[in-house]
C-alpha cells in the first residue's frame, strides 16, 4: 500500500496535463507580465523595452491614488470575505434546515450569478438613483428617513460602499452553492443527532457542522479574497473608479495604466502586486483559518 | 453499473467536444472561404484562383450605433468598385472593450489597417515608433484635398510634438451647441436666444421660475462636464490658450485657467442642473431632455439624427443656439468648439493591402460618401464640397450653415495634450469640484499630472 | 408530551422565520430578472424615463433586434460549445490533479498544489497581451480548440483547489478496498475517487460554466471571426459611442440567461444524485 501512494510514474501522469496547460496558458504569460513591470513599454510592438528596474514599483507606491485604491481592495477583501461567506454559508445552513422550496431559493440565489456585468450595473444604476425616483431613496422616503437620502454612487463616502454591496449579491451565490454542496456530503448520522434537538440544535450546529464544512469554508475564503482582488468589469461600469477615483481598486488602475495611458510596465507593475497581495492573503487567511479540521 | 455508464458519458462527452472543437473550427474555416469565394464570384467573373486583399478597419460605430449603417453602406459600394478587395468591419462602439482590443493589435504588431481613435496629442508615440502612416504624400491629390474643410489636415500635424508629418485623415465634424426646447422657453417667458453667459444666467432663473429643470447634465458620465468645461474654456481664454497648454506655455495652475474650472461650478451655483445630477447619466439626460423634463441640453451635431429618430413629442420644437460668449471677453465669441474625427492608417502596411486601404480612406472621406453620410445619416462631414439635401431638418440645415461661420474651431481641450491620462484627471477633478474641492485644488491635480508625465518622458 | 409539543412548536417557528427571510432574499436576487424583462420590451428611451413602471404594452421589437442584430443563435452555440468543452476538459484535468494531490504523498506536494492554486491570483488583464502575441505569432486565433485550453487553463486553479479539499476528505479505506480487489491506480481512480468527487466536481464544473459563459475578454480579443463570436461579445453590439439600446441589451439577457441556469438545475440533480449513489457510508 505504501508504494501505492508513492508510485512517482503515476503522480507524474496525473499532474501531467494540468501542469502543461496552466505553464503554457497561464505561467508563461504571468511571467512575461512580471518582465514587463521592469521595463518602461508604451505598447507597442515596434517600440523596445526599456529596463528601469524597479522603478515602475517607485512610481505606484509614490501613486497617491494607488495608494487609495490598495486602501479600497482591502476594505473591499475584508467586507467581501464576511458578507460572501458569512451570508452564503448561513443561506446554505438556512436551506439545509428548511428542506422545502429549496430547488426555488438555490436557484433564485443563483441568479445574480449569471447576469452579465452592464444588466447588474444598469439594474443598481436605477435603484441608486440620486433622485426620489430611486429605488433606495424612495424607500427612505417612505419610512421617514428621507433625510438620509443621497447620490449613492457618486457620493465619495458611500459609493465604495454600494460597490461592495452589489458585489456581495452578485457572488454570494457561488458560497451558496458550495455551502450547499459541502453540507450535503455530511454523514446522516450526524444531522440527525442534530435535527433531535430542535432549538438547541442551533448551537449544536455551531459546534458540530461548522467544523466538519470547516474545510469548504477556508476554501471559499480564498476563492473570495482571490476573486475581490480581480474585480474589474463592475467597478468600470459602475463607477469607473469615480467619483474623482475614490473607488479605484488596484485592478482598475491596472487596465488604465496599460490600456488607456500606454503605461504598460505600470500597468504589469500593478498586476504584479496584486497577484502578490493575493498571494499574501490568501496564504495568511489558510493560516489564521487553521489547517483543516477533519471529520472525526 | 451506474458508474460505468457515468464514466463513458464522460468520455464520450469529451470526445464530442474535442470533435467539435476540431470541426468547429475547420468548419468555419471552410465556410468562410466559402463566403470568400462566393464573393469573389459576385464580384465579376473572377474565378481564377486570385486571393483577395483583406484589410481591417475598426472604428467605434459598433452594430448599434447611427453610424453603423453607413459605415457597411459605403464598405459595400467599395467592395463593389473594388471586387478583389474585402473590408473586414471590426468596429466596437463601446469604449472599455474597444481600447482593449485596438491597443491589444497594437501592442502585438497587428495595428488595424484603418482606424479611429479620438483626440491628436495622445497619437505622438504611435508616430514616432511608425503605427501610423504620414498621409502627407497623399494631400498631394489635389482633386480629393481642395475639397476638405481648410486647414482640417494641419489638427493632425504633429511638428509642435516633435514628429514630422500628417497623420489623419479627417472624416467628420461635430460643433458643440445648445440644445433648447422652444416650447419650455416661451412658458418660462423667454423670447430670445441668449448671446452671452450673462444673458444665460437669467434664461436659467427663468426656466427655474417656470418649473422645469433649466439645463441636463448626467454627470454621470464625466465626459458631459468635459465638454461643458472646453466650451467654457475657449469663450474665455480662447482655443490658442489649449494649444499652449499643450506645449508647457501655460500652466493648468494659471489663474485663467483656474477660472475655467470655477466657472464650470457657477453653473451649478446658479441652480442650472437638476438636484443629484452627479449621479445621472447621459441616457437619462438625453431622455429628460426628449420628454420636457429638461429645457437645455449641451450636446454635439450627433445630436440631431438622435432627435430626429426619437419618439419625442417636442421633435419640431427642438432648436439650437451657440454657446454664449463671455461679454468681458468678446475677442472669443467665435472661438468655438469643433470636435474633430479622424481615422488613421497603419504604419506598417505594403503592397496591395497599402493601397487597398488608401482607396478606401480616400473613398470614404471622399466629396461621394461625406455627402451621402451629410444628406441619408445627418452627420456633418469634413468637406465643404458637399450640399446639405433638400429634404433636411431644420436644425440640420442650420447646423451645416453655422459650422461654416466658426472662426477659431477648437476640438477637446485635452486633444491637444501629449499625456494620454490628462482627458480622466481634468473630468475627474470636475466632478471633484462638483462635489466639494475648489478650483485651485483641481487645477493643482491636473497640474501634477502633467507634471509627472513630463518626468517619466524627461 | 408538552416537551414535545412546545419543542415542535419552537421548529416551526424557527422554520417559519428561515422561510420569510429566505424569501425575501429570494426576492431581492429575482429583482433584477423581473427589471430585465419589464425592460426588454420598453424603447430605449422609455426605460430611462421610468424605469420601474410596467410596460405598456408587449413590444418584441427588442427580442427581433436581439436576435437578429446580435446574431444570439449563432452566439449562443458558439458559447455553448466553448463552455461545454471547457468544462469537460477541466473537470477531468483537474480531477487528475487532485487525485495526485489528494491521494498520494510526494515532495513538493505542497508546492505543486500552491502552484496550480497561484493561477487565481492572475488578474486576466495582465496576461492579455502575452497571449495576443503569442496566439498571433502560431495564427492560434479562431482556434476553439486551442480556446477551450487556454479557458481551461484559467478554470483549473479554482477546479483543482475545490476538488482536492474533497478528495481529501474521502476514507482510505475504500481506497485500500479496491487495491485489494486488485485494482491499479487508474481502475481505483475511476471506479472509488471520481464517483465520490462528483459533488465537487458538480460544483466547479457549474462555476467553470458560468466563468466561461460570461467571460468577454477573451473572445473579445482572441476570436477575429464574427460568425465565431460569443454572447458575451455578442451584447456590446447593443452599445453605440454615446448610448446604448438598453431595450435590446436586456432582450439579450433574458434570452441568453436560460442555458446557465439549466445546467445549474441539471448539475444540482447531479449533485444530490450522486451522493446517495456512491454513499459515503461506512
Amino acid at each position: 500500500m505504501a508504494g501505492y501512494r508513492r508510485n512517482k510514474l503515476v503522480i507524474l501522469m496525473f499532474l501531467a496535463p494540468a501542469f502543461l496547460i496552466v505553464t503554457f496558458f497561464e505561467m508563461i504569460p504571468v511571467g512575461s507580465t512580471i518582465y514587463f513591470s521592469f521595463h518602461n513599454w508604451p505598447g507597442i510592438a515596434t517600440a523596445p523595452l526599456k529596463y528601469v528596474g524597479l522603478q515602475n514599483y517607485a512610481n505606484i507606491f509614490q501613486n497617491d491614488d494607488f495608494l487609495r485604491s490598495l486602501k479600497n481592495v482591502l476594505w473591499y477583501v475584508f467586507w467581501s470575505v464576511i458578507g460572501q461567506v458569512g451570508l452564503g454559508f448561513t443561506l446554505a445552513l438556512m436551506i439545509y434546515h428548511v428542506r422545502r422550496g429549496t430547488r426555488f431559493y438555490k436557484a433564485s440565489f443563483f441568479l445574480p450569478l449569471i447576469l452579465p456585468a452592464t444588466s447588474i450595473a444598469l439594474i443598481w444604476y436605477f435603484i441608486l438613483f440620486p433622485t426620489d425616483m430611486g429605488v433606495v431613496n424612495h424607500l427612505l422616503d417612505s419610512l421617514g428617513l428621507g433625510t438620509l437620502k443621497r447620490a449613492w454612487l457618486v457620493n465619495p463616502n458611500t459609493a465604495m460602499a454600494w460597490i461592495i454591496i452589489i458585489t456581495t449579491w452578485s457572488s454570494i451565490g457561488y458560497y451558496t452553492t458550495i455551502g450547499l454542496a459541502a453540507l450535503a456530503g455530511l454523514p446522516d448520522e450526524v444531522m440527525e443527532a442534530a435535527e433531535i434537538d430542535g432549538a438547541v440544535g442551533l448551537r449544536r450546529i455551531w459546534s458540530v457542522v461548522i467544523p466538519m464544512i470547516w474545510e469548504s469554508i477556508r476554501i471559499s475564503v480564498v476563492l473570495v479574497i482571490t476573486g475581490v482582488l480581480k474585480i474589474f468589469d463592475l467597478i468600470f461600469i459602475l463607477t469607473d473608479g469615480g467619483p474623482n477615483g475614490t473607488t479605484h481598486v488596484p485592478a482598475t488602475l491596472m487596465y488604465k495604466e496599460a490600456f488607456e495611458y500606454n503605461n504598460y510596465g505600470g500597468g504589469s507593475a500593478i498586476a504584479t502586486v496584486i497577484f502578490l497581495l493575493s498571494i499574501v492573503l490568501s496564504v495568511l487567511s489558510l493560516r489564521v483559518m487553521g489547517s483543516g479540521k477533519r471529520e472525526a | 453499473m451506474r458508474r460505468l455508464t457515468f464514466r463513458m458519458l464522460i468520455l464520450c462527452l469529451s470526445l464530442v467536444f474535442v470533435l467539435a472543437g476540431c470541426g468547429g473550427g475547420s468548419n468555419n474555416g471552410s465556410s468562410s472561404s466559402q463566403n470568400a469565394s462566393a464573393g469573389s464570384g459576385s464580384g465579376g467573373s473572377n474565378n481564377g484562383g486570385d486571393k483577395k486583399v483583406e484589410i481591417s478597419i475598426m472604428t467605434r460605430w459598433g452594430d448599434s450605433d447611427p453610424l453603423s449603417p453607413f459605415l457597411n453602406e459605403v464598405i459595400a459600394k467599395f467592395e463593389e468598385l473594388h471586387p478583389n478587395v474585402k473590408v473586414i468591419n471590426d468596429s466596437i462602439s463601446e469604449e472599455a472593450s474597444y481600447n482593449n482590443k485596438l491597443k491589444t493589435a497594437i501592442a502585438t504588431g497587428e495595428t488595424p489597417h484603418i482606424f479611429y481613435w479620438p483626440g491628436v496629442a495622445g497619437i505622438t508615440d504611435w508616430a514616432k515608433n511608425g503605427v501610423l502612416m504620414d498621409v502627407t504624400p497623399l494631400m498631394e491629390d489635389k482633386e480629393w484635398f481642395d475639397g476638405f474643410i481648410s486647414g482640417a489636415f494641419e489638427i493632425w500635424n504633429l511638428e509642435q510634438y516633435g514628429v514630422a508629418g500628417h497623420y489623419g485623415v479627417p472624416i467628420g465634424f461635430n460643433p458643440e451647441v445648445m440644445y433648447y426646447n422652444k416650447e419650455l422657453f416661451e412658458k418660462a417667458g423667454i423670447t430670445k436666444e441668449p448671446e452671452t453667459i450673462e444673458e444665460l444666467y437669467d434664461v436659467i432663473d427663468k426656466l427655474n421660475a417656470s418649473g422645469v429643470v433649466a439645463w441636463g447634465m448626467g454627470a454621470k458620465d464625466t465626459w458631459r462636464l468635459g465638454h461643458l468645461h472646453t466650451n467654457v474654456f475657449y469663450h474665455l481664454n480662447g482655443v490658442n490658450a489649449a494649444k499652449e497648454l499643450g506645449t508647457r506655455t501655460k500652466k493648468w495652475t494659471d489663474a485663467d485657467v483656474v477660472e475655467s474650472l470655477a466657472l464650470v461650478k457657477a453653473f451649478k451655483d446658479r441652480g442650472a442642473f437638476q438636484q443629484g445630477f452627479e449621479g445621472i447619466d447621459y441616457n437619462t439626460e438625453r431622455s429628460d431632455f426628449l420628454s420636457g423634463k429638461s429645457a437645455m441640453m449641451l450636446n454635439g451635431a450627433w445630436a440631431i439624427a438622435e432627435i430626429m429618430a426619437s419618439d419625442s413629442p417636442y421633435k419640431d420644437q427642438f432648436d439650437f443656439f451657440p454657446f454664449p460668449y463671455y461679454s468681458d471677453k468678446p475677442e472669443y465669441k467665435s472661438d468655438d468648439v469643433l470636435y474633430n474625427e479622424a481615422f488613421f492608417l497603419s504604419g506598417t502596411m505594403e503592397g496591395e493591402e497599402k493601397e487597398a486601404a488608401i482607396a478606401f480612406i480616400k473613398f470614404i472621406s471622399g466629396k461621394e460618401m461625406q455627402e451621402l453620410k451629410l444628406q441619408k445619416y445627418e452627420r456633418l462631414p469634413s468637406r465643404t464640397d458637399v450640399q446639405v439635401s433638400e429634404s433636411a431638418s431644420q436644425m440640420m440645415k442650420d447646423m451645416f450653415e453655422y459650422m461654416g461661420t466658426i472662426q477659431n474651431p477648437g476640438g477637446d481641450v485635452h486633444d491637444y495634450d501629449p499625456n494620454p491620462a490628462l482627458i480622466d484627471v481634468i473630468r475627474n477633478s470636475l466632478v471633484g469640484i462638483m462635489l466639494g474641492s475648489t478650483p485651485e485644488q483641481a487645477a493643482q491635480e491636473i497640474q501634477k499630472s502633467n507634471d509627472s508625465y513630463d518626468n517619466s518622458r524627461g | 408530551m408538552n416537551a414535545m409539543g412546545s419543542g415542535k412548536w419552537r421548529k416551526s417557528l424557527t422554520s417559519g422565520f428561515l422561510h420569510v427571510f429566505l424569501l425575501v432574499y429570494a426576492l431581492i436576487c429575482l429583482y433584477p430578472v423581473y427589471f430585465s424583462l419589464i425592460s426588454s420590451f420598453k424603447k430605449n428611451d422609455d426605460i430611462f424615463a421610468s424605469p420601474f413602471a410596467l410596460p405598456t404594452s408587449f413590444n418584441w421589437q427588442n427580442y427581433v433586434t436581439a436576435l437578429e442584430l446580435g446574431n444570439i443563435f449563432r452566439y449562443f452555440w458558439n458559447t455553448l460549445l466553448l463552455a461545454g468543452g471547457t468544462v469537460v476538459l477541466s473537470a477531468l484535468v483537474g480531477a487528475f490533479a487532485a487525485y495526485a494531490l489528494a491521494r498520494f504523498r510526494f515532495r513538493f506536494q505542497g508546492v505543486t498544489l500552491i502552484y496550480f492554486v497561484s493561477g487565481l491570483m492572475i488578474p486576466i488583464q495582465a496576461v492579455i497581451v502575452p497571449l495576443a502575441y503569442i496566439f498571433g505569432q502560431v495564427k492560434w486565433n479562431d482556434n476553439y480548440l486551442v480556446l477551450i485550453l487556454l479557458f481551461t487553463a484559467f478554470m483549473i486553479p479554482m477546479t483543482v483547489f475545490i476538488l482536492t479539499g474533497f478528495a481529501k476528505s474521502i476514507p482510505d479505506e475504500l481506497e485500500e478496498a479496491a487495491v485489494i480487489d486488485g485494482c491499479g491506480h487508474w481502475r481505483t481512480f475511476w471506479h472509488v475517487i471520481f464517483p465520490l468527487m462528483i459533488p465537487a466536481i458538480a460544483t466547479a464544473s457549474t462555476f467553470n460554466f458560468i466563468n466561461t459563459w460570461n467571460n468577454l475578454i477573451f473572445p473579445l480579443i482572441f476570436i477575429k471571426k464574427k460568425e465565431l463570436s460569443t454572447i458575451s461579445v455578442g451584447l456590446l453590439s447593443f452599445f453605440g459611442e454615446r448610448t446604448s439600446d438598453y431595450g435590446a441589451v436586456t432582450a439579450a439577457t433574458v434570452i441568453t440567461l436560460l442555458p446557465p441556469i439549466l445546467i445549474y438545475v441539471l448539475l444540482q440533480e447531479k449533485v444530490e444524485k450522486g451522493l446517495t449513489a456512491g454513499a459515503v457510508k461506512g
